[in-house]
């Protein structure tokens, strides 16, 4: 049974996201201030934390910090007011894994939880690692290197990269790209795949003599290391 | 015309007309006496030249000529002339010089006994003589050329201390008048940078005259009351914000708990999740005020970064998915050669997200297929346009005008969900960008909105 650990300093709030996860079979402890919630996590073991910032006592970025200093793994998920746009950034520099504004539908919080959870259960030997000639793709950590390299993508270009490099070579069309990546199911420029296929050469092929992404016309692209 | 120029002008002219007055008093008094001057020496003239020729038996005309001809006073280019009773010509001294007269001068002399009058340079004076029963009349005409070369020294020197003093009280007015002003000078420039995002802005109020300081000093405590007045409104609705949103948290928390715990009649659950969705849209409403507080804050723009649109885009698709599971986003992007960089604006991310993710939600609210198609053009050299299009009902002339104002809800949105507020904030938060929304009906009758977002140049 899934074990969480709760700081939330309503008591209403508290009490309905616990009623929630026992509905999912989660056991939710909950405890109302900083210093409280340290004391709990010191004395047992859990698999997941979930903070709220404004709470007496410490408040969840400085309980966030101190979680991280002494256990690096445990996932962590805050859930933020919306004004704190800053806070969100000092969470993650503090080692949150992820945050949920509230209010937040109780179907996303779950979800989450068991995304967050499902990162940290692979052991860190195992994590899934794609490699195309000289390119890495840390799957788990979405990482993307090319001669040891680290190339920065954003999301939609690390999904389209993903989505090539899951293909195994194979040619995928604009078509099945957009349908993919954008969730376009009906008439659209299919402009937007080849703009993003160029923005990706331009990230990953560029400085390099060979290279991976590769146009069949009138068909689509794929990937493939040109030695293989 | 500036203040400084209008006092400076009204101060010189005031200078020029009193100086000119009084240097044209100068000089028409002078000429006077110059005239009386030279009328007593002229008049003196007269009377010698008659004394000695009728009462002076030892003096006959030549001799009074050899006289005339040797006196040390002797006025330039001068000629006397003497007549008798019967106007005729009984003297007339050597010189060389003429002097115009006729019969009728004479016998005005007669009734007159004197007549003084200048013409083309000379000055002639003719006096009545009477000895012994006999009538003389005597004319004497000469030059004042000492006394009218003194007159015309005279003039140069006022017409150059007039003109002089002028350009230099002119020159000097105009100096002061800005070294005096200057102050309010640079208030109008610090002011003019005041907006509303900038009010701590304090007018320089040391080394500053009596009443330019009681200004500056007035204006700073004007805008201290302003600058708090505003702070007071931005806590208000902040703290009001968040007083509501832990209640409505809440609700919406126990509803989401009271629904999963059903069954429920099927008319219960339309209640409760009709009831959810507006708890939801109560808390965009009320995180739509909290961020319109937020922007109002003075630091704000220091959290500005480089971002990608498309990004924005997709993450504000994502963000109106969890609520709207229904809604189709298509994706454009109407350039081949595209740079990554040309994508990205100059903004706070969570900002633009919420004005996207607004108008896409309006896209699927109003729209029959719950469908919208975004474009991303690179429109001009350093803009990019982001268009957010979508079939619905046309919209009147007069709708569409007020379709950013605050709580107006157009025809369309009968039957709809939503606050009116949603519209007004996406254009505060692009306008904070520096970007434009504008609303236009497409050939196809499609609502389109086409925000403008300057483009950044890469950075090194």
């Amino acid at each position: 049974m899934m074990k969480v650990l709760l700081l939330e300093d309503d008591e209403i709030l508290s009490r309905e996201i616990g009623k929630f996860l026992e509905t999912k079979g989660v056991a939710c402890f909950a405890v109302t201030d900083g210093d409280a919630f340290l004391a709990e996590f010191q004395r047992e073991a859990f698999d997941i934390c979930l903070l709220d910032i404004n709470v007496p006592g410490r408040n969840g970025l400085e309980v966030c910090q101190i979680i991280r200093q002494s256990d690096t793994t445990i996932p962590i998920l805050m859930l933020t007011a919306y004004g704190d746009i800053q806070d969100k950034t000092n969470a993650f520099n503090l080692g949150a894994d992820d945050y949920l504004v509230k209010p937040f539908h109780f179907d996303e919080l779950y979800l989450r939880m068991v995304s967050l959870l499902r990162r940290g259960a692979r052991p860190a030997g195992t994590a899934e690692l794609l490699a195309i000639g000289d390119l890495e793709i840390h799957v788990a950590d979405m990482q993307v290197k090319r001669a040891g390299k680290t190339i920065e993508l954003t999301p939609k270009e690390y999904q389209l990269l993903l989505l090539l490099a899951r293909a195994g070579g194979r040619t995928l069309s604009k078509q099945s790209i957009a349908e993919q990546i954008w969730d376009v199911h009906f008439d659209s420029n299919l402009n937007t795949v080849e703009v993003y296929i160029n923005f990706l050469r331009k990230k990953m092929d560029k400085g390099f003599d060979k290279k991976l992404i590769h146009t069949r016309p009138g068909f689509g692209y794929y990937l493939k290391s040109e030695g293989e | 015309m500036t203040l400084k120029r209008r006092i400076a002008i009204g101060v010189s002219l005031i200078f020029s007309i009193l100086l000119g007055m009084s240097e044209t008093f100068v000089y028409l008094s002078f000429a006077t006496f110059r005239r009386e001057e030279f009328f007593d020496r002229l008049e003196e003239k007269a009377l010698t030249t008659a004394r000695l020729l009728v009462e002076v038996d030892e003096v006959d005309k030549e001799m009074l000529r050899l006289i005339d001809k040797n006196t040390v006073n002797r006025l330039y280019n001068e000629k006397t002339l003497v007549f008798d009773q019967n106007y005729q010509l009984i003297y007339s001294s050597i010189d060389d010089a003429s002097v115009r007269w006729k019969l009728d001068d004479l016998k005005r002399l007669k009734d007159e006994k004197q007549i003084y009058r200048s013409e083309a340079g000379k000055e002639m004076l003719g006096i009545f003589y009477d000895f012994a029963r006999q009538d003389y009349y005597v004319l004497v005409a000469a030059e004042d050329k000492y006394g009218f070369s003194r007159l015309a020294y005279l003039r140069l020197l006022l017409l150059v201390t007039f003109l002089l003093g002028t350009a230099l009280v002119w020159l000097a007015t105009y100096y002061f008048i800005r070294r005096f002003l200057r102050p309010l000078d640079e208030f109008q420039e610090q002011i003019t940078t005041i907006t509303a995002n900038r009010l701590t802005i304090q007018l320089e109020e040391s080394n500053k005259s009596g009443e330019i300081r009681l200004l500056a000093s007035a204006f700073n405590n004007m805008l201290h009351r302003i600058d708090e007045s505003f702070a007071s409104m931005r806590e208000f609705t902040s703290n009001a914000s968040h007083e509501l949103r832990t209640p409505l948290t809440r609700i919406a928390f126990q509803l989401e708990n009271l629904l999963k715990g059903g069954p429920h009649p099927a008319e219960t659950t339309d209640v409760l999740q009709g009831v959810t969705r507006n708890v939801y849209q109560l808390s965009n409403m009320v995180n739509s005020l909290l961020l319109l507080s937020e922007m109002d804050r003075e630091d704000f723009r220091s959290r500005f970064r480089r971002e990608r649109l498309d990004e924005i885009v997709f993450a504000a698709h994502q963000h109106v998915r969890l609520s709207e599971p229904t809604f189709q986003m298509g994706f454009e992007i109407v350039e081949h050669d595209m740079d990554d960089h040309d994508m990205e604006v100059f903004g706070v991310r969570s900002l633009l997200e919420v004005a996207v993710a607004n108008l896409l939600r309006n896209a699927c609210m109003y729209s029959p297929d719950q469908r919208a198609v975004v474009q991303v053009e690179q429109t001009a050299p350093r803009e990019l346009t982001l268009r957010i299009s979508n079939a619905g009902k046309i919209l009147s002339e007069e709708e569409r005008i007020k379709l950013f104002e605050p709580f107006v809800r157009g025809s369309n949105a009968a039957n709809t969900e939503g606050s009116g507020l949603g519209l007004r904030i996406t254009r505060r938060i692009l306008e904070f960008h520096q970007a434009t929304i504008e609303h236009d009906m497409d050939d196809l009758g499609r609502h389109v909105f086409s925000l403008r977002f300057p483009l950044r140049k890469t950075s090194p």
